[in-house]
C-alpha cells in the first residue's frame, strides 16, 4: 500500500466526501491509514463530513405504492408468458403442498356424502324401475 | 480527542467492489431477474423493481423537481429495460448500471423540452434575485441543498447525484456519464465545492432576511 499524501486526500475528499465507499477501491486503504495518523487530516475529513451531513437531508419521499402496479400493467407481456402466469398462481394457491390435500379432501367428501346423506336418496325409485312401470303402464297397440 | 468509533461508522467499506462494473452478467445481482425477463416472466421485472425503483425514483426525483415526472421517467425505464433484456450484452457493465443511464437520458430529455429551461449558471443568479419570501421557504437545510444542487452546471450536478446521492463507483458513474475517472473527479470538486460556498451563502441571506 502506497502511502497517500495531504493534498491527495483533499482530492479526494473534494470530489467524494467523507464516505469511504465513495472512494476509489484503490486509494481507500492509504486514505484510511492518513486519516488515523494525521491530525489535518482528519480536519480535512471532518468538514468533508459536515458537507455530506447536509447533503444528506435531502431525501425524496418514496414513490407511490401504486407506481409499481402501473408500470407491471404496461409490459407487453410475451408469448408463453401465460405460462409462468400460470405458475405463479398455481405458486399463490400453495402449489402441491396445499392442492394436494385440498383434492383428496374433495375426493373423499364426494364419496362420504351419499352415505351422510340419509336414506332419502335409497327410497327414490330406481330409474330402471320407473322404465319398467312406464312400460307396463303403456296400453297394449 | 478523535472519534474512531465514529469514523469506522462512516468508513465502512463498500460491499461491492468497483471492479464488478465490468463482471460478466452471470456475477451481475440482477442475473436472476434478467433471465426471468428473458423469459417472458413478469416477476423478473418486480424483482428489478423492487430491488431499485426506490433508488431510481430519487434519482428522477433529483433530477426533475417533482415526483409526478419522477414517476412517467421510472415508468418508460423499466418498459425499456424489459425491452432491453433479451438484447443485453452481458460483461459490459451492471444491468442497475444501464438503468441509471436509462433514466438520466429520460430526465436529461424532460429537463430540455421544460421551458424555461433549468438555468445553469450556477448560484449566484439565485443569491443575487433572491426573493425573500422564496428563500424563507428555503430555510431548512433539505431546501437548501435542492436549492443549491439544482443551481450546478448540469454535468456537475449528474455527477454529484450518481455518486453521491445513487452512490455509484466512480468508474460506473464515469461510464454513465462517458467520462474518463479524472474528468469525473474534477466534475465532482467542483460540485462540492460550488455547493460548500453556495450552501453558506444561502444559509446567511436565508437568516438574514428572515424576520
Amino acid at each position: 500500500m502506497n502511502a497517500m499524501s495531504l493534498s491527495r486526500l483533499r482530492e479526494l475528499l473534494d470530489a467524494y466526501g467523507a464516505e469511504s465507499a465513495h472512494w476509489p477501491a484503490h486509494e481507500r486503504d492509504a486514505a484510511l491509514a492518513l486519516i488515523f495518523a494525521s491530525q489535518p487530516a482528519r480536519a480535512l475529513w471532518h468538514s468533508a463530513q459536515a458537507l455530506d451531513s447536509a447533503l444528506d437531508q435531502w431525501l425524496p419521499a418514496a414513490p407511490d405504492a401504486a407506481l409499481s402496479a402501473r408500470i407491471l400493467a404496461q409490459l407487453p407481456i410475451a408469448r408463453g408468458a401465460w405460462r409462468s402466469q400460470l405458475a405463479q398462481l398455481w405458486s399463490d394457491l400453495g402449489g402441491w403442498r396445499l392442492a394436494g390435500p385440498a383434492f383428496a379432501a374433495s375426493l373423499a367428501l364426494g364419496a362420504l356424502l351419499p352415505l351422510l346423506s340419509g336414506d332419502s336418496q335409497r327410497d327414490l325409485p330406481d330409474e330402471d324401475l320407473i322404465a319398467a312401470v312406464q312400460f307396463i303402464d303403456e296400453p297394449l297397440e | 480527542m478523535f472519534d474512531r468509533a465514529m469514523v469506522r461508522v462512516s468508513l465502512c467499506l463498500p460491499e461491492a467492489d468497483a471492479t464488478l462494473s465490468t463482471a460478466t452478467v452471470s456475477t451481475d445481482p440482477d442475473a436472476d431477474a434478467l433471465e426471468l425477463i428473458a423469459a417472458g416472466d413478469s416477476r423478473g421485472c418486480q424483482r428489478l423493481m423492487q430491488r431499485h425503483l426506490t433508488r431510481l425514483h430519487a434519482l428522477a426525483v433529483r433530477m426533475l423537481g417533482n415526483a409526478s415526472d419522477a414517476d412517467e421517467v421510472c415508468q418508460d425505464a423499466f418498459l425499456r429495460a424489459w425491452r432491453q433484456v433479451p438484447i443485453w450484452q452481458a460483461g459490459n457493465a451492471r444491468f442497475s448500471t444501464w438503468l441509471h443511464q436509462v433514466v438520466l437520458n429520460l430526465c436529461r430529455d424532460r429537463l430540455r423540452s421544460r421551458m424555461p429551461p433549468l438555468q445553469s449558471d450556477g448560484l449566484e443568479a439565485l443569491q443575487a434575485d433572491g426573493d425573500p419570501e422564496q428563500l424563507r421557504a428555503s430555510q431548512d437545510t433539505a431546501r437548501l441543498v435542492q436549492t443549491a444542487v439544482n443551481a450546478l452546471p448540469e454535468r456537475q450536478r449528474e455527477a454529484l447525484i450518481l455518486c453521491h446521492f445513487q452512490g455509484l463507483t466512480n468508474i460506473e458513474a464515469a461510464g454513465v456519464l462517458k467520462l474518463n475517472v479524472d474528468a469525473l473527479e474534477s466534475l465532482l470538486a467542483r460540485a462540492r465545492r460550488s455547493l460548500r460556498s453556495g450552501l453558506a451563502s444561502l444559509s446567511d441571506a436565508s437568516s438574514r432576511k428572515s424576520p
